[in-house]
């Protein structure tokens, strides 16, 4: 597919949305279209659909089976889940039955017989990338798919987008989230074409998620030597901070101290991932299993991987611990916690994890004292370790503060009251923000 | 293109947009048998109503066509778009079924008149064609006045409204052949079953290709629109 110098403008006289945007799109393309709001995303998206004629240029070589996913999906219509999906299958030539493994994959099964109006905006956003996924599209336009999805879902999107792409569809998506550069989904997407949108104009830039996915694929062969080498370092006492949750699975800022909690290298007890919550005082956190995300099977069968929600690595209650699968786990595990502080999101997964040159320049943060205010405040995604966790005992860890956050990603520190942090914290978890807790003082 | 005629029939059955112009369509049935035809030529008067009814018909069926096109959402209508690329062509035709349905309801009322007082079959089978093109016509006035033509929804109703009364107005001056000719077959179908049987085939003519014209117009519009509403 071939876009050749496109220029786009709703009506005669409106400005220019798109001007001299040339393009090639080719099957297995992933491309990640970014841009600040109103730069024409949505419009370029479209233009890409056919639902748009382009004022100026042309637009050659579409697939004649095209799935497009609304940012917004329109839920003011007069039928079921189950109905709708039937008759967009119908449209598509297909039984109604064809929607069946699509709503059972993305956890939907539950609100079949739910009138469209009445589902939340998550749901509603899962019945629109259902009608997309439906006619197996070999060009998928995916608008902010990930708005208000659950955990598990957004666990599995890039799996997913995976597997299509490697079927050989185009998949162009427009994410302002950033949930394709979370590490999670590197993993699984490790040829990322990134497109910005700015001024009309259409650049197109250096994946960036290379690097994570570059220190993705030499961290999960290191697992296993890192694990072994784990297995006998001591207990840390003090949580790595932003360190587990900001890179990797396996390529975090606990690689810097080898002497990371990991207990049991045999049996995977519990698992860490991206989400921890960092250990407040009474040591609870957040541990789900990155290899409930990664499909033990492969990126060819994630359609026939069931994923229950809770089990999701992104998935996010926030005193939850996921128990891993036994097998096919890329991580290594945690035995049982010797301390509090094991308990936390001290990253026994990430210990002794072999750091890509591509990790070891990443941002880190330092520190920042919680103001003193009337009411407690609780740190949702600071650093703030509970004082008892501010020594460690090894000498060799790094600073409990400092760590390193993956490229495209920021740290954004929010102090909040502690009876309401629970609630923004789930509020990010749910819009695929990587969460730590610190204690308040 | 049939399982997009029946998702958007399903869509507006389902969402009660039929309602109005059910309640209107039997108000009209009421009206129709409140003047049972009596007096000395209840035949004229019988075929008279068929004309009658013919002519209700229009705005009925364009009321209907547009609350039908308009039911679903835009972003909808894009998604539908995408799997059915005729489906501009399968939204009209599932306008003109909502809309023939209705007019059944209407065109009943006179046709037991007619049989009950014995207007001749010739004429009764005039009159059916004459409400299929009616019904036409009306759905096509209404597809003008759609979203997809006119999106706010204010000024489609004004458009609507408006092309109604010219199309009437238009046939009292010159420019009649732009005009839906309701006067002519009124007045035909009153003047009695011979005169307006020896009408019908000029009638028939004029709203064929007054369809045709129209339709045309309608199809080139969307089709040239950059942007789908």
């Amino acid at each position: 597919m071939r876009l050749d110098s496109v220029a786009f403008r709703y009506g005669r006289r409106g400005p220019w949305v798109l001007r001299d945007v040339s393009l090639s799109l080719h099957p297995g393309d992933i491309v990640e279209l970014t841009g600040p709001n109103g730069a024409g995303k949505s419009t370029l998206l479209r233009l890409l659909a056919g639902l748009h004629r382009p004022r100026g240029g042309t637009i050659t070589g579409r697939p004649s089976v095209v799935g497009y996913a609304p940012e917004r999906f329109p839920t003011d219509q007069p039928f079921t889940v189950t109905a709708y999906l039937a008759h967009m299958a119908a449209l598509h030539g297909l039984p109604a039955s064809a929607a069946a493994r699509w709503s059972h994959l993305l956890n939907l099964d539950h609100l079949l017989n739910t009138r469209l109006p009445e589902l939340s905006k998550g749901s509603a956003q899962k019945v629109g990338l259902i009608q997309a996924l439906l006619p197996t599209p070999k060009l998928l336009l995916l608008d902010e798919p990930f708005s208000g999805l659950d955990a598990a879902t957004l666990g599995l999107l890039p799996e997913l987008l995976a597997s299509l792409a490697k079927a050989g569809a185009t998949i162009v998506i427009s994410d302002h989230q950033r949930v394709l550069h979370a590490p999670e989904a590197t993993i699984h997407l490790p040829s990322i074409r990134h497109l910005h949108l700015s001024n009309t104009a259409l650049t197109d830039r250096v994946s960036t998620s290379t690097s994570a996915t570059a220190a993705s694929a030499e961290a999960s062969p290191a697992t296993g030597t890192a694990r072994a080498a784990t297995a006998s370092a001591p207990a840390p006492t003090r949580p790595s901070a932003l360190a587990s949750s900001a890179g990797d699975f396996s390529t975090t800022a606990a690689a810097h101290t080898p002497s990371a909690p990991v207990a049991d290298a045999n049996g995977p007890a519990r698992t860490d991932t991206p989400h921890q919550v960092m250990a407040d005082g009474s040591a609870s956190s957040v541990t789900m299993t990155p290899s409930d995300f990664r499909s033990t099977a492969g990126l060819a069968e994630p359609f026939a991987r069931q994923l229950e929600p809770s089990a999701g690595p992104w998935s996010g209650s926030p005193r939850r611990q996921v128990e891993p699968p036994g097998e096919g786990a890329h991580f290594p595990a945690r035995g049982p916690a010797p301390s509090d502080q094991a308990d936390g999101p001290t990253s026994s997964g990430r210990a002794g994890a072999h750091v890509p040159p591509a990790q070891k320049d990443t941002a880190h943060i330092d520190e920042v004292a919680a103001p003193k205010r009337g009411v407690e405040p609780s740190v949702v995604g600071g650093a703030h370790p509970a004082p008892e966790e501010a020594t460690p005992t090894n000498g060799d860890a790094p600073p409990a503060q400092r760590t390193e956050v993956p490229e495209g990603w920021t740290v954004l520190e929010v102090i909040v009251r502690a009876d309401e942090a629970d609630d923004v914290e789930h509020g990010l978890r749910a819009a695929g923000r990587i969460v730590r807790r610190g204690g308040g003082s | 293109m049939i399982a997009l005629i029946r998702f958007q029939l399903a869509g507006y059955l389902r969402s009660s947009r039929f309602l109005p112009s059910l309640i209107v369509t039997l108000l009209l049935v009421m009206l129709v048998f409140s003047q049972w035809p009596t007096g000395p030529d209840p035949v004229k008067l019988a075929t008279g109503t068929y004309g009658d009814a013919a002519a209700f018909m229009v705005p009925l069926a364009a009321w209907t066509t547009r609350s039908l096109l308009d039911t679903q959402p835009t972003v909808q209508r894009w998604l539908t778009l995408l799997a059915v690329r005729r489906s501009a062509v399968a939204g009209l035709f599932a306008a003109f079924l909502a809309s023939a349905a209705l007019n059944l309801v209407l065109f009943a009322a006179p046709l037991l008149q007619a049989v009950t007082v014995g207007v001749p079959f010739k004429t009764t089978a005039a009159a059916a064609l004459l409400a299929v093109l009616a019904c036409t016509a009306g759905a096509l006035i209404g597809a003008w006045s759609s979203r997809a033509i006119i999106p706010g929804s204010g000024a489609s109703l004004l458009v609507l409204l408006s092309a109604l009364t010219m199309t009437l107005l238009l046939g009292l001056g010159r420019l009649g052949f732009l005009a839906i000719p309701y006067l002519d077959w009124i007045k035909a179908a009153h003047d009695g079953p011979a005169k307006f049987q020896a009408a019908l085939p000029g009638l028939l003519l004029h709203l064929v290709l007054w369809c045709v014209v129209v339709a045309t117009g309608y199809f080139v519009t969307l089709h040239r629109r950059s942007s789908p509403t």
